[in-house]
């Protein structure tokens, strides 16, 4: 009786065995093209995804941000990439478009304790501006000690640097006339305390007790200091969200790989690209 | 017409079949679709943006040449150059129209205006371009070429991309739609078989079983009935032919039944009167052996007043005193004593047979010699009647075999004496012995007499009947014959008789026998005759306690003659005082005593813890009664009548004392004047005088002893003596064989 039983059970699992149904090959696909600042990072994420699970088939390619919107509204894409907002009138277009910032980027401008501590605590965008172009060459033309300004600029092809001309410099963008070229943050920090009347732009999280990032007056007139709190609330002018855009629900692979952007690995990679991590709790102020 | 049961068994599989039929459908239409679906060049879509892609190429290609053209070109090339830029163009547009025009997906048929329109903006710019740079204006063509021109082309591209991305992304769909669908189909054909296969088993299952289950319970039903069960039914409600045979079997089990009730009625009949004719057989036989058991008792019974009658009349005789009519009267009791002995051993040996006591006893032997024993002993007689007597036997006739020598010697003088008798003098008897086959002996006696008559012929064998002529004769008990034929029976043989009136009976009887090479070496068993107790022993006290005055004194008497103090006790009550008192070293009890028996008086004087010996008497010959003797606490036991050798040996062995025998000692002083001879030898007998007695001990007839006796007394005494003695105490077999042996 049990072996007829047993037979009887063999042969229904065997039947359901049969019945198995293969992974789709949709499921293992994964575009992505948009932003050209994105791409990079976006690249980095994939190769440490395909090291977890090489099977999977993905392409990526630039195209810029309103691409990457486009392309995830006509579905083109799963995911398209956007290093700005979602513009109202392409929510119009695609009211399910969704944005995901997986890094944030914010540039501190600092200068020397000594000078901070001097009087030099916070400047407008105009300023800095003025500053870079050379219109203004001595602290004391913002309320400073009689001293020249010596701008320690970075290469332009450096993403601070490219934020800070986006934000600051607008369309005009070239290195400080009068300005020092330095090519990493190290030699910017090491010129800062070297000088006590130097400026240089740092990713904001280089600041340190000596070298002081300056507090940015918006138009109604407040000093927004460059604390993780203010990039993160976007208080602190000179940040922006790097996103990945989706429409309606993602793909699961689409999901994973979203979720392993925003995962401490996925996060680091942010970190080494240069941006901030968009999940570092903001605890200051 | 089809059967119920066929038809059930048909249904049992159109549900599966039904089911086949559907699934196959659905797994043909799924494979239809998928199969449109393969069709349907899923990478159409991709073509067409590939061909577009390869014509913007082209496009772009001839522009570069054109803008590198300068004006020392012929205008020739660039005229030609230009046409060949148009026509890719107008193709480009032309594959974008039809790519327009198929496309069905709403974002591609947007994406492609959007793409049209930045192509053909671009185109627009470049011509633009060309033709500045072709007339010289180069400045301002490298601006227009940096701005509106490659802003056009970059987004046009973009857009490009994005289409082929919606069309991969579609095509991959299709792919994976037409994998689903074909795994669905594949898995609608599995499920289905295997449903299928699983449905026609269950229902293949129950048919079976419904069937199996009907047919055990007819099964179970008909084992019930066979193991006598007859009130069981069957019970089928199935609507179909098992109901129907069930319905059949019921009715066969019901006829069975009457049937069998009817069937054991007759046997129960049956057995009731076989049980009342076997209860009637039982009774008649046990009537039978009741009679056997009574007259046997009886027999010895009357034996033991007859002893002492003829005893006493012997030593009457013996008084020479005695008035001679006296003498004659003493004669004639004493012959007619011994008639009635003759009369009575016959019957005893009767009764033995009917009771079932007699017993073959079997052992080799001479047969020549038997023979020629009867033919010595019998000639005598057939002399005496002036008859011619002979004995004939086969060559073939086995010299040595094993069977019952007396009985077979007792049928055959019976037969003869028979013969002798009833024939005339003058006459013929005749004896022929043949060994007609193996193991079986054949005799017939055959003689000249008055032969039988018929309506006598078939109760010959009766006991107790006599023909006309033998109760004339007033010779015989009667018994002879049916003596005769028992003892055939105990030989394992038949005996019958063929006679004519007036001309002669033939008596013919078989025997089985089986040929020896030797006789059995006998025993030298004569008996020596004690004479007294040897002496210098102490006095032994012997009690008699026998209620019968006639057999007290008679064993008293012997056991004074032999030196034994003797008293005598009339019942137990007496016999268990005297002990007390006179402290017996034996006892003789015998086992019927008035007011206390001697089973009683035994075990009390055994409760007294009487150091004695006690030898019960008894007339009784069944194993029973010797057991239950036994058990009341008797050391022995002897049968009466008892030899007087035997009893004296038995008190011998349990007092441990020896006697002096007759030819130890001079002999005693012997009332009879007899020549001095004291020797028993019978070889001192005439031959004639010992085939007399030869015939006359093995047909147990006393009465002829007896008459030879003061013949026998003329040669010799002693033997005289000891074959009265042993005729008194009955002992024919010692009789026998003090005969045979002497003789030998």
């Amino acid at each position: 009786m049990y072996k007829k039983r047993l037979i009887l059970y063999l042969f229904l699992l065997l039947t359901l065995l049969s019945c198995q149904t293969p992974p789709k090959l949709g499921d293992s696909r994964l575009k992505l093209a948009g932003s050209t600042t994105v791409e990079p990072m976006a690249r980095d994420l994939i190769t440490a995804f395909q090291e977890r699970d090489p099977t999977n088939n993905i392409t990526i390619r630039a195209g810029g941000s309103g691409i990457g919107i486009k392309g995830a509204g006509y579905n083109a894409l799963h995911i398209g990439m956007a290093s700005r907002q979602i513009n109202p009138s392409e929510f119009e277009l695609w009211p399910n478009l969704q944005q995901i910032p997986i890094a944030r980027d914010g540039v501190a401008v600092v200068v020397n304790r000594q000078l901070y501590d001097a009087g030099v605590q916070a400047l407008s965008i105009d300023q800095i501006a003025a500053i870079w172009r050379g219109d203004i060459t001595n602290w004391q033309q913002v309320a400073g000690p009689n001293q020249p300004i010596t701008v320690y600029d970075k290469e332009l092809t450096g993403g601070t640097r490219s934020i800070f001309a986006q934000i600051v410099l607008g369309e005009n963008d070239t290195n400080a006339p009068d300005g020092i070229i330095i090519s990493s943050s190290e030699d910017a920090i090491i010129a800062i305390l070297e000088n006590p009347y130097a400026i240089s732009i740092v990713s904001f999280a280089w600041q340190t007790e000596e070298v002081v990032g300056l507090s940015i007056i918006t138009a109604d007139g407040t000093p927004i200091p460059p604390t993780a709190n203010n990039v993160a609330t976007n208080r602190y002018p000179i940040t922006r969200d790097l996103n990945f855009v989706i429409n309606g629900e993602p793909t699961p692979l689409a999901n994973q790989f979203i979720q392993f952007a925003l995962s401490p690995t996925g996060q680091q990679i942010a970190l080494d690209n240069g941006y901030l991590s968009v999940i570092t709790a903001p605890n200051e102020d | 017409m089809f059967s119920t049961i066929y038809r059930k068994i048909l249904f049992a599989f159109v549900p599966s079949a039904i089911l086949l039929l559907i699934l196959g459908f659905l797994a043909l239409n799924r494979a239809t679709q998928s199969n449109q679906l393969a069709k349907q060049n899923y990478t159409q879509g991709l073509t067409n943006v590939k061909q577009i892609g390869d014509a913007i190429t082209s496009a772009l290609r001839v522009r570069e040449h054109l803008l590198l053209l300068n004006n020392v070109t012929a205008n020739e090339e660039k005229v030609r150059q230009k046409e060949l830029m148009d026509s890719f163009d107008a193709q480009t547009l032309i594959l974008i129209d039809d790519y327009r025009r198929q496309a069905t997906n709403p974002n591609i048929i947007t994406l492609l205006d959007e793409f049209a329109r930045d192509w053909q903006a671009y185109q627009l710019a470049s011509i633009n371009v060309i033709q500045l740079s072709l007339s010289g204006e180069t400045d301002n063509a490298t601006t227009l070429l940096i701005g509106d021109v490659s802003q056009h082309l970059n987004h046009a591209i973009d857009i490009l991309l994005l289409i082929q991305d919606i069309e991969d992304n579609l095509a991959i769909a299709r792919y994976d739609q037409g994998q689903e669908l074909y795994q669905n189909t594949q898995n609608i054909i599995i499920i289905g078989t295997a449903s299928a296969i699983l449905l026609t088993i269950l229902f293949a299952f129950l048919v079976a079983r419904n069937i199996g289950l009907t047919i055990a319970q007819i099964t179970d039903t008909a084992t019930q009935i066979a193991n006598g069960d007859f009130n069981r039914q069957v019970t089928i409600h199935t609507s179909d032919e098992l109901q129907t045979l069930g319905q059949s079997f019921n009715q066969m089990t019901k006829n069975l039944r009457q049937y069998i009730i009817a069937e054991q009625d007759l046997r129960h009949e049956a057995e009731e009167s076989r049980h009342q004719a076997e209860e009637a057989q039982a009774e008649a036989e046990a009537a039978n052996r009741a009679k056997s058991v009574f007259l046997a008792n009886m027999s010895h019974e009357l034996r033991t007043p007859l002893n002492a009658i003829l005893g006493f009349a012997q030593l009457i005789k013996r008084d020479t005193t005695l008035a001679t009519v006296h003498r004659k009267q003493i004669s004639i009791i004493h012959r007619s004593g011994t008639h009635l002995l003759d009369l009575l051993n016959d019957i005893l040996a009767m009764s033995k047979i009917e009771a079932g006591h007699t017993v073959a006893e079997n052992s080799n032997f001479n047969l020549y010699q038997l023979l020629k024993d009867i033919t010595e002993a019998m000639s005598i007689r057939a002399m005496e009647r002036d008859i011619h007597f002979v004995v004939t036997q086969s060559d073939n006739l086995p010299p040595y075999v094993h069977t019952d020598q007396k009985k077979l010697r007792q049928i055959i003088l019976n037969l003869v004496s028979n013969a002798i008798k009833f024939t005339p003098p003058g006459g013929d008897v005749t004896v022929n012995v043949t060994y007609p086959q193996s193991n079986t002996l054949h005799i017939a006696v055959t003689d000249t007499g008055i032969g039988i008559p018929p309506e006598d012929i078939d109760r010959l064998f009766e006991a107790f009947y006599q023909t006309e002529h033998g109760r004339q004769n007033e010779q015989g008990t009667g018994l002879g014959l049916a003596i005769s034929q028992q003892f055939v029976h105990l030989l394992g043989g038949q005996i019958n008789v063929d006679s004519t009136v007036g001309q002669g009976t033939t008596f013919a009887f078989t025997a089985q026998i089986t040929p020896v090479t030797s006789p059995t070496p006998q025993l030298n068993t004569a008996p020596r005759t004690i004479q007294s107790l040897s002496p210098g022993q102490a006095p032994y006290r012997i009690l008699v306690a026998e209620d019968k005055w006639e057999n007290r004194v008679l064993l008293a008497q012997l056991l004074q003659t032999i030196g034994f103090q003797v008293r005598e006790a009339v019942n137990g009550q007496q016999a268990v005082d005297l002990t007390t008192k006179w402290k017996p070293h034996l006892i003789f009890m015998d086992m019927r005593m008035p007011i206390m028996s001697g089973y009683e008086a035994t075990m009390q004087i055994r409760n007294q813890a009487q150091d004695v010996i006690i030898i019960a008497l008894t007339a009784s010959a069944f194993e029973q009664e010797r057991e239950e003797i036994l058990a009341a606490g008797c050391d022995d036991f002897i049968t009466k009548p008892y030899q007087e050798t035997y009893l004296l040996e038995r008190i011998a062995h349990h007092l441990d004392l020896q006697y002096i025998y007759a030819d130890d000692t001079p002999p005693d002083v012997s009332p009879p004047p007899a020549p001095i001879n004291n020797e028993i030898d019978i070889s001192q007998l005439p031959a004639a005088l010992y085939q007399q007695l030869a015939e006359a001990a093995h047909t147990l007839r006393t009465s002829e002893i007896q008459r030879l006796l003061p013949k026998i007394e003329q040669f010799s005494p002693p033997l005289a003596d000891k074959l009265s003695t042993l005729l008194n105490q009955f002992d024919f077999e010692t009789i026998i064989d003090l005969i045979t042996t002497t003789k030998e």
